[in-house]
């Protein structure tokens, strides 16, 4: 889905980016550029930063903590 | 700003009286990022008072399927909405295909799929159904609601959409089909 329609960011860059540490909806906006035109969009981001760790905890939950 | 659209669909929840789902069909993928950026769309959400913008799905149509003769005169239905992903599009039909005898058992009329441009593991189902009651019991009983709607309302996804369709327009054509 298209999360950021000002730029066209779409939910799989958001998701990238959560994957990859961003924890805020300013760090979403600094690598993906979702949320940093109008900001009309960070509801969004914050669903998919949640549901994102989220889904992390239950995997840690099932399956113990990632290895570094 | 010319997008080639066909048609545009309001509906409207029956569930949330604030909710509706709007269909836009467009010839070509082309216009898609133009239409979402554009200050069209936003003023649409300037006027009903939208402060935060919705997720927006946009596709290609992959399949349809309509399970009855036409439309049944005097009701005109209730259109079940969701957005959920699918391991495999290509399995995701052949579970519908082989399963339009239950469909219509259970008051589906039509059945239109969508694949998500930027993301092919991701649909929209549009269902068609005989009645409200029907559709609720789809989503409540069904071994297919329960395993492909799962994930409908987690992050991004919005929550199953159920309501009727409230206003239609077709090119220059334009009717309204419920109430106001």
């Amino acid at each position: 889905m298209y999360v950021c329609l000002c730029l066209g960011v779409t939910s799989q860059a958001v998701t990238v980016a959560v994957n990859a540490g961003a924890t805020t909806t300013n760090q979403v906006a600094s690598d993906t550029g979702a949320g940093s035109q109008c900001g009309r969009c960070r509801r969004n981001v914050r669903a998919i930063i949640n549901a994102t760790s989220r889904s992390s905890d239950l995997a840690e939950e099932l399956h113990g903590p990632a290895e570094a | 700003m010319q997008l080639g659209a066909h048609h545009v669909v309001v509906h409207r929840s029956a569930v949330d009286s604030r909710r509706v789902l709007t269909t836009i069909g467009i010839r070509s993928r082309q216009p898609i990022r133009e239409l979402l950026g554009s200050s069209q769309l936003f003023e649409w959400f300037d006027a009903v008072g939208l402060d935060e913008v919705p997720a927006v799905f946009a596709g290609d149509f992959v399949a349809r399927e309509d399970l009855v003769a036409g439309p049944a005169p005097g009701n005109p239905g209730i259109v079940v909405a969701a957005i959920f992903p699918v391991p495999e599009l290509a399995t995701f039909l052949a579970q519908i295909e082989a399963s339009l005898t239950r469909f219509r058992r259970a008051g589906i009329r039509k059945v239109w799929v969508y694949q998500a441009f930027d993301d092919r593991h991701e649909v929209m189902l549009l269902l068609e159904m005989d009645d409200d009651r029907s559709a609720r019991r789809w989503l409540s009983k069904s071994d297919a609601a329960a395993s492909w709607l799962a994930e409908a309302g987690v992050g991004i996804y919005p929550p199953v959409f159920l309501g009727t369709t409230y206003h239609a327009m077709h090119l220059a054509e334009m009717h309204r089909t419920g109430d106001s």
